[in-house]
């Protein structure tokens, strides 16, 4: 009786670039008796014990959590962010893959996130897009008795699903102009549609934006690239949103709190 | 002032200019649709609504005054629409991603041509205007009438008869059906009308707009270089441009 495959093995092609070094290049390597069990990201860590057993420098690629939920994996496989499937890194399987395949791995660069070393880019624009305004204002009295706020399930369910947004920056590497506006839009609609984030509500959406624009990222096209390429299955109506949320902002001003005149 | 600017200065702003001078220029594309299929009422049914065109709000502004505004309006909007797209690809080819990338064909045909569908429709728009309102550039076929201002028909034959004058316009009709298409669906989406329970209308839309304007704007041009409507009169039969004025005046 034949027993079915266990092992596979495959060529890579990685993009290797120096720290502190704009340019860099393709360096192929064979990678042989990988457990068919194996996760991609398991397959690089094989593929590292190789290279650091022969003394060569590791190949640097980020991961944390290895189950799909913090968006640290970030590489563009075959040209794809995350792959063929619409999942993150770490969740993509080696079974997914012909035994004898060549994969291109490269970073998730473009022109806002550069790269600092091989497959590692620095996304910290998404982080700064949030400090400038992804937050509420809560009171710092006692804790407020749970639930006491009603809110309709779809409203919850609808911020829920922008919530998912893990910010791993698949929707940035995808888009042909490098435009942030799923992430950005996401972040703006999960607090845009709950009662804790209308004090902020205009403000917030005109410091994210203008925040996303320093930031270098590109303009949206409705190329709808980001929303194929999500993990999460964000949809590209958080953007329709931010931008109605935007002229809204434009047209009568800041957050909602205004000035407080006595009379 | 202070807000314009900073409402210029973001992407948001930028694309909502794109969109307002879109829907300017949508909408006289549908008009001018519209009015082309006048010539299949025949050379004085045309002629005579192209001179009602400089005779909208005659009483009040006088003749031809509102044609200009229409027109202006119209260059302003071209103007601000081309600019801005140009600012805007600018940032976006500095902030593209720096490796090859593949698409998952989410984005249509349309939506990947719209910078070069754009830029073949203004070239278009510059040789029509051209050719038709100022006639600089008056290719006609042998046997047809020269370039005349007021002969709308007449002009229209004489260039359609040249099968690549024919071929050029239906060609340049296929682009503007293109860029209206992902256009006009993306400006619902720029002002944030978009939301997925009616995505479908508003795609379905946008496609029935965009096949309206290819096929009413191309009609003309093929009828006429196929001989499907009637030639215009001969030129000695033709009245003067004053004396269908006065025609015009009697029928009011």
């Amino acid at each position: 009786m034949n027993e079915p495959q266990k092992t596979l093995s495959v060529r890579l092609r990685i993009w290797r670039q120096p720290i502190g070094n704009s340019n860099g290049q393709f360096v192929e390597y064979g990678v042989n008796d990988i457990p068919v069990e194996a996760s991609f990201l398991e397959m690089l860590d094989i593929l590292n014990e190789q290279l650091v057993e022969s003394g060569e420098d590791a190949v640097a690629f980020e991961s944390d959590c290895r189950e799909g939920i913090c968006g640290t994996c970030s590489l563009v496989i075959d040209g794809l962010p995350h792959g063929e499937g619409q999942c993150t890194t770490c969740q993509l399987q080696m079974r997914n893959f012909k035994d004898g395949a060549t994969i291109t791995v490269e970073p998730f660069s473009t022109g806002a996130f550069k790269t600092i070393k091989d497959l590692v880019v620095d996304r910290s624009p998404l982080d700064r897009i949030i400090e400038s305004g992804g937050y509420v204002t809560v009171h710092s009295g006692p804790k407020p008795e749970p639930n006491s706020i009603p809110i309709e399930e779809d409203v919850v369910e609808d911020a829920l699903d922008a919530s998912a947004c893990i910010g791993c920056g698949a929707c940035v590497a995808a888009c042909p102009n490098g435009s942030a506006s799923l992430f950005t839009s996401a972040k703006i609609g999960h607090l845009a549609l709950l009662p804790q984030g209308q004090t902020e509500r205009y403000g917030r959406v005109r410091k994210m934006v203008e925040a996303m624009d320093n930031e270098g990222f590109g303009s949206c096209r409705n190329y709808a690239e980001c929303q194929a390429s999500c993990p999460k299955n964000i949809s590209i109506k958080y953007i329709g949103r931010m931008n109605k949320d935007y002229i809204h902002a434009t047209i009568h001003g800041g957050d909602n709190r205004g000035p407080v005149k006595a009379t | 002032m202070n807000r314009l600017q900073t409402f210029y200065g973001t992407s948001i702003g930028k694309k909502i200019v794109v969109a307002i001078t879109g829907v300017i220029m949508y909408g006289f594309v549908i008009g001018h649709m519209l009015g082309n299929l006048k010539a299949f009422g025949g050379a004085t049914a045309l002629d005579q609504y192209a001179e009602m065109l400089r005779e909208i709000g005659k009483a009040f502004l006088g003749h031809g005054t509102f044609l200009w505004i229409a027109r202006i309006v119209l260059i302003a909007a071209v103007i601000g629409h081309v600019t801005t797209v140009i600012l805007l690809s600018r940032i976006n080819s500095a902030s593209q991603p720096t490796r090859t990338i593949r698409r998952r064909n989410a984005s249509t045909l349309a939506a990947k041509w719209m910078a070069i569908s754009g830029t073949l429709v203004l070239l278009f728009i510059i040789i029509h205007i051209a050719q038709f309102t100022l006639g600089w550039i008056t290719p006609h076929a042998s046997g047809t009438t020269g370039f005349e201002t007021g002969m709308v028909y007449s002009n229209l034959w004489g260039a359609f008869n040249i099968w690549y004058v024919a071929l050029f316009y239906v060609a340049m009709m296929a682009m503007v059906c293109l860029h209206v298409y992902h256009g006009a669906w993306s400006m619902m989406q720029t002002f944030g009308l978009d939301a997925p329970d009616r995505n479908a209308l508003i795609r379905g839309s946008a496609a029935a707009i965009a096949i309206s304007l290819f096929i009413g704007f191309s009609a003309v041009p093929i009828a006429m270089l196929t001989n499907a409507i009637s030639k215009p009169p001969a030129m000695d039969e033709l009245q003067s441009a004053d004396a269908s004025a006065i025609q015009i005046e009697v029928i009011r």
